[in-house]
C-alpha cells in the first residue's frame, strides 16, 4: 500500500495547479505560436522584429524610461521614506497617504490630469509633457509610493537595540548610513526592482503621451493587427527583463525572510529647526505630484451635468469593476495566504519567483496569452465571460498577495502550530484553528491590496473583458476618444472615489507598525 | 487532546464560517455570470466607431427592441483595427453577431476573410451602390469627408490635396501618419485613382515640400487651430469639432471643380457575421443602423457625420451626400490598395 496523500499536498497540488492555468500556460502558449510558423519551427517573427527600424529605439526608450523613473522614485522615495519611518517630522502620516493617492489609481489619471495642467499653460509645457519628460514625470508619481512605502516598512524592521548601540558612538548621519540602510536595503533594492518592472511595462501612460515604447508596439501588433507571433516577440524582451529584475531580487533577499516585524518603539530623529523646511518641502511635493494633477483632473467633474452623463454611460461598468475586482481579491487572498503558508520557512523558491515574474510580466503580455490558450468553441465559458478576465488579475498579482501573507505568518510563532500538531489536529485543522484566527489583519490587508490593483489595472481589463463587460478604467479609455473632458473627469472622479475607499480602510488598518497586530 | 471550544473560539467559528460564505458566494458570482448569453434578446457587437458617438445608437436600438446589445469597442491605440483583427482571429469561434466598421476597407477585409455573410437589408434601400458591396457582405451609412482644415488667419487658400506640393506651404501643412487610420484610406485612394508613379511622386514631393506628420488627424486639427501649421487634410468629424469650438478654421471641400478628383466619403459599414450566434438579431441591429433616423442622429452627433440616404435633415456645418463631389473609388480596391502600399508608406514614414 502507498502513502496516502496529505490534505497539504493536494491544496498545494490545487493552488500551484491554478497559478500555472491561469499564468504559466498563457506565457507558454505564447512562446510557442512565438517560434512555431505555418506548421514548423521558424524564428522569422524575432528576426524581423529585431531587423525592424523601430525596434532598438523602442527598446532604448523602453529601458531609459525605467532607468529614468527608478532613479527618481529612489531619489525621491528613499528619503521620504526614512522622513516618514524615523523622523518626527510634522503632519507625516498625513503626506504619506497623500503621496500614496497615486499609486491606488489608473496611471493613465495622473498623465491626463498632466495634459489638463499644460492645456492652461501653452504650446512649450505641452511638448515636454508629450514625450520623455511628461513619462518620467507620470511614472515617478505613480511609482514613488512603492519605493516610499516600502523603505518606510524596511526601516521601521530594523531592530532599535542595534541602532541605539550605533548612536552610543556616532551620530544619526552615521547610523543611517552604517545601520539602518544596510540592514533595510533588501526592501529598498526590491522597491526599486519593482518600480524598474512596472515602468518597464506600462503601457498606458506611454500610449497617452506618445513616447513610443516595447509595451506599445506589442500592445498594438496585438491589437491593430492581432498578430500574435509578432506581439510576443515584441513582448520577449520585456519577458527576459523581468526575469533578469526575478533573479535580481532572488540574490538580494536568499537566506532572507522579508517581513514586517516590529521591533519595538522605534529610535526617532529630531529635526529640530530642520522640521518647518522639511514638512514645506514634502507639502510642495504632495501638491506638485498629486494636488496639481488630479485638481486640474477632477476640476470639471463635479457638474451635475457631466456627472449625470458619467453614470449613464458607465454606470454599469462600475458596478462590474467593483464586483470584478472583489472576485478576483477574494481569489488572490484564499490563494496567497495558502501559497504563503506554503512558502513559510523558505520552502517553495521557485513558486515564489515565478509568481514574481507574473507580476513583472507586462499586463499586455499576460493578456495576450489568455486570449490565445482560450479562444476556442470548448472554452467559451472562459473566453466569453468574465472568467478569462479575473484568470488574468489571478496571475498578474498572486504575487502581491502571497508574499503578503507570507509576511503576516512569518510572524506567528511556529511553535503554535506544532503544539497543535502534537495535540493531534489534522493540517486543516491547524490552518483553521490557529493560522486564519491569527492573520485577521493580513486577510483585510491582503484583500484591499488585490481589490485596488485589480481595480485600477488598465491592460488585463482592457484585452480580456467580454463583449459587453468592460470594467471602468477601460471604459474611460475607449470614451475619451472624442469624449466631452467634463464627462471624462466625472469618469475620473468615480473611479478615484471606488479605489480611494479601500486606500482609507487600509490606512485604519494599518496605523503605522506594519500588517500584522 | 484538542481543547474544548471556548466562547470565544465559538464566536471565532461563526465568523469563519460567515467569511467563507461570502467568499464562496463571491466566486460563484462569475461562474454564474459564465452561463453565455445565448438566448433570443441579445445581440453582440463589435464596434470601431468610436463609442462615444456609436453607443447612444445601441442603447436607442436596446430601449426601442428589448434587444439587449453586448458590445465590445475599438480604442485609439489600436488605430480602429482592434476589433476588426479580433473578428478575424475568432473566425472558427464567432462570439459577435455584427462588425460596425468605421469604413468600408474593414468590413471588406472580413468579407475576403470570410468572416461575414451577405444580408440585404430593407433599410439599405435608397443608399447609392457605389456605398454598398456589390455582393451584399457590408453596406454604408453615415458618412466621415476628407476635407482640407485651414487656418482663417492663413494666406494659403487650398482648394485641392495638391497645395501640399505647392512650394508655397513649404513646410506649412501637416498630415497624419499615412500607416494608419483614414490617411491609409486616402493615400490609397490617391494610388488607386492616379496609378502608383504619379501616386508615389505626389507623395515624395509632398515629403519634400516639408510636411508634417502627425500622430493622427485629431492633432493635425489641433496644429492647424493653434496656427502651426496652416493647413491639413483631416476627417469632417475633426473639422467640424474644431469649427464648433470657435477656433480660427475654415473647412474646404477639395477638388470640387467638374475635372477634380473629389472627396473621398468614408462611410461606415456594417455587417452580419457568419455562424454568429444571435443572427436575427443581428440583422434586426443592420436594419436599425441603416436607417434614416440613425443617420440623422449621426448628423446632429459631434462627430457630424454625412447620411447617404438623400433627404435626410442635417444641420448646417454638415454638407449633404448630394451637394459633394464624391471621389469615385471602389472600396474593395481601396483595401487591396491598401495592404499592397504598406511597404511604400512604412519606408514614407519611415518605419
Amino acid at each position: 500500500m502507498g502513502r496516502p496523500v496529505r490534505a497539504e499536498t493536494i491544496v498545494l497540488g490545487l493552488c500551484v495547479a491554478l497559478v500555472a492555468i491561469a499564468g504559466l500556460a498563457p506565457i507558454a502558449v505564447m512562446g510557442f505560436e512565438s517560434v512555431w510558423h505555418d506548421g514548423h519551427f521558424s524564428l522569422d517573427h524575432y528576426r524581423e522584429l529585431i531587423s525592424s527600424a523601430r525596434f532598438w529605439p523602442l527598446f532604448g526608450n523602453s529601458i531609459q524610461l525605467a532607468l529614468a523613473t527608478t532613479t527618481v522614485c529612489g531619489l525621491i522615495g528613499v528619503p521620504a521614506g526614512i522622513l516618514f519611518a524615523k523622523s518626527d517630522l510634522s503632519l507625516r502620516s498625513g503626506f504619506m497617504w497623500l503621496l500614496t493617492v497615486p499609486l491606488v489609481l489608473p496611471p493613465y489619471f495622473v498623465a491626463l490630469g498632466w495634459a489638463r495642467v499644460v492645456a492652461r499653460i501653452g504650446t512649450i509645457a505641452s511638448d515636454w509633457l508629450f514625450g520623455f519628460g511628461g513619462c518620467v514625470l507620470v511614472l515617478s508619481s505613480v511609482f514613488l509610493p512603492i519605493t516610499m512605502l516600502l523603505t518606510f516598512a524596511s526601516i521601521l524592521n530594523v531592530d532599535r537595540r542595534l541602532e541605539e548601540a550605533a548612536r552610543l558612538v556616532s551620530g544619526w548621519p552615521g547610523v543611517l548610513r552604517r545601520v539602518t540602510l544596510p540592514l533595510s536595503a533588501p526592501g529598498i533594492v526590491f522597491s526599486l526592482v519593482l518600480v524598474f518592472l512596472l515602468a518597464m511595462g506600462e503601457l498606458s501612460v506611454p500610449s497617452f503621451l506618445r513616447y513610443p515604447t516595447l509595451p506599445v508596439l506589442s500592445f498594438t501588433q496585438f491589437a491593430a493587427s492581432y498578430n500574435f507571433g509578432a506581439a510576443t516577440a515584441a513582448a520577449v524582451p520585456l519577458a527576459a527583463i523581468a526575469f533578469v529584475g526575478v533573479l535580481v531580487e532572488s540574490a538580494f533577499l536568499r537566506d532572507r525572510d522579508y517581513t514586517f516585524r516590529s521591533t519595538g518603539q522605534t529610535l526617532f530623529i529630531s529635526l529640530r529647526h530642520w522640521k518647518s523646511p522639511l514638512a514645506a518641502l514634502m507639502a510642495a511635493l504632495c501638491f506638485a505630484l498629486v494636488i496639481l494633477p488630479l485638481s486640474a483632473l477632477f476640476a470639471d467633474a463635479f457638474s451635475p451635468a457631466a456627472m449625470h452623463e458619467a453614470m449613464q454611460r458607465a454606470g454599469a461598468s462600475v458596478v462590474r469593476s467593483v464586483m470584478y475586482s472583489a472576485v478576483a481579491a477574494t481569489i488572490l487572498m484564499a490563494l496567497g495566504f495558502l501559497l504563503g503558508h506554503f512558502m513559510r520557512g523558505g520552502r517553495q523558491r521557485v513558486l515564489s519567483a515565478f509568481t514574481l515574474a507574473l507580476f513583472a510580466i507586462p499586463g499586455t503580455v499576460l493578456s495576450i496569452g489568455l486570449v490565445r490558450l482560450w479562444n476556442t468553441p470548448g472554452t467559451w465559458f472562459i473566453y466569453a465571460t468574465p472568467a478569462l478576465l479575473i484568470l488574468g488579475y489571478t496571475a498578474q498579482y498572486c504575487a502581491v498577495t502571497t508574499r503578503l501573507s507570507l509576511a503576516g505568518l512569518m510572524l506567528i510563532p511556529t511553535s503554535l502550530d506544532e503544539a497543535g500538531r502534537l495535540g493531534g489536529a489534522m493540517w486543516a485543522r491547524r490552518l483553521f484553528r490557529i493560522s486564519i484566527p491569527l492573520s485577521t489583519r493580513t486577510l483585510v490587508c491582503s484583500w484591499l491590496a488585490a481589490y485596488i490593483l485589480c481595480l485600477r489595472d488598465v491592460p488585463i481589463a482592457l484585452m480580456t473583458a467580454p463583449p459587453g463587460g468592460d470594467p471602468l478604467p477601460a471604459r474611460i479609455l475607449t470614451l475619451m476618444a472624442n469624449g466631452a473632458p467634463p464627462m471624462i473627469a466625472s469618469l475620473c472622479l468615480i473611479m478615484a472615489i471606488a479605489s480611494l475607499i479601500p486606500l482609507v480602510i487600509l490606512a485604519r488598518v494599518i496605523p503605522s507598525r506594519g500588517i500584522t497586530a | 487532546m484538542w481543547p474544548r471550544p471556548t466562547r470565544g473560539s465559538r464566536r471565532r467559528k461563526k465568523i469563519m464560517r460567515k467569511a467563507i460564505g461570502i467568499v464562496v458566494t463571491l466566486a460563484l458570482i462569475p461562474i454564474l455570470n459564465s452561463c453565455r448569453a445565448t438566448g433570443s434578446r441579445t445581440v453582440v457587437v463589435y464596434v470601431s466607431e468610436d463609442q462615444v458617438f456609436s453607443e447612444p445608437i445601441l442603447k436607442d436600438f436596446e430601449r426601442e427592441t428589448a434587444i439587449t446589445v453586448k458590445s465590445v469597442f475599438d480604442t485609439e491605440e489600436s488605430k480602429s483595427t482592434g476589433v476588426m483583427n479580433r473578428l478575424i482571429a475568432e473566425k472558427d469561434n464567432p462570439q459577435a453577431d455584427v462588425y460596425w466598421a468605421n469604413e468600408p476597407a474593414r468590413a471588406d477585409a472580413l468579407k475576403q476573410r470570410g468572416v461575414s455573410t451577405p444580408y440585404v437589408s430593407p433599410s439599405a434601400e435608397g443608399i447609392s451602390d457605389q456605398f454598398k458591396d456589390p455582393d451584399h457582405y457590408w453596406t454604408g451609412f453615415s458618412a466621415r469627408a476628407r476635407l482640407l482644415l485651414v487656418n482663417a488667419k492663413s494666406t494659403i487658400k487650398p482648394a485641392s490635396v495638391m497645395a501640399y506640393t505647392d512650394p508655397s506651404a513649404k513646410g506649412r501643412a501637416a498630415i497624419a501618419n499615412p500607416l494608419f487610420g483614414t490617411t491609409t484610406d486616402y493615400v490609397a485612394a490617391l494610388f488607386t485613382m492616379w496609378g502608383d508613379e504619379r501616386a508615389g511622386t505626389f507623395m515624395n514631393d509632398m515629403k519634400k515640400n516639408g510636411v508634417k506628420v502627425t500622430t493622427s488627424n485629431g492633432e493635425s486639427a489641433d496644429f492647424v487651430a493653434t496656427g502651426q501649421v496652416d493647413f491639413s487634410l483631416v476627417d469632417s468629424d475633426d473639422a467640424v469639432n474644431r469649427k464648433k469650438q470657435g477656433k480660427p478654421v475654415e473647412i474646404v471641400y477639395p477638388d470640387q471643380d467638374p475635372n477634380g478628383l473629389g472627396v473621398l466619403i468614408l462611410p461606415n459599414a456594417v455587417a452580419l457575421i457568419k455562424g454568429s450566434p444571435h443572427a436575427e438579431n443581428g440583422k434586426q441591429l443592420i436594419d436599425y443602423l441603416l436607417s434614416k433616423s440613425t443617420e440623422r442622429k449621426l448628423a446632429f452627433a459631434d462627430c457630424a457625420q454625412i447620411p447617404l440616404h438623400s433627404g435626410v435633415e442635417t444641420p448646417p456645418e454638415v454638407r449633404r451626400i448630394e451637394d459633394i463631389k464624391p471621389m469615385r473609388v471602389g472600396y474593395a480596391d481601396l483595401a487591396r490598395k491598401m495592404d499592397e502600399i504598406q511597404p511604400f508608406l512604412k519606408e514614407w514614414a519611415g518605419q
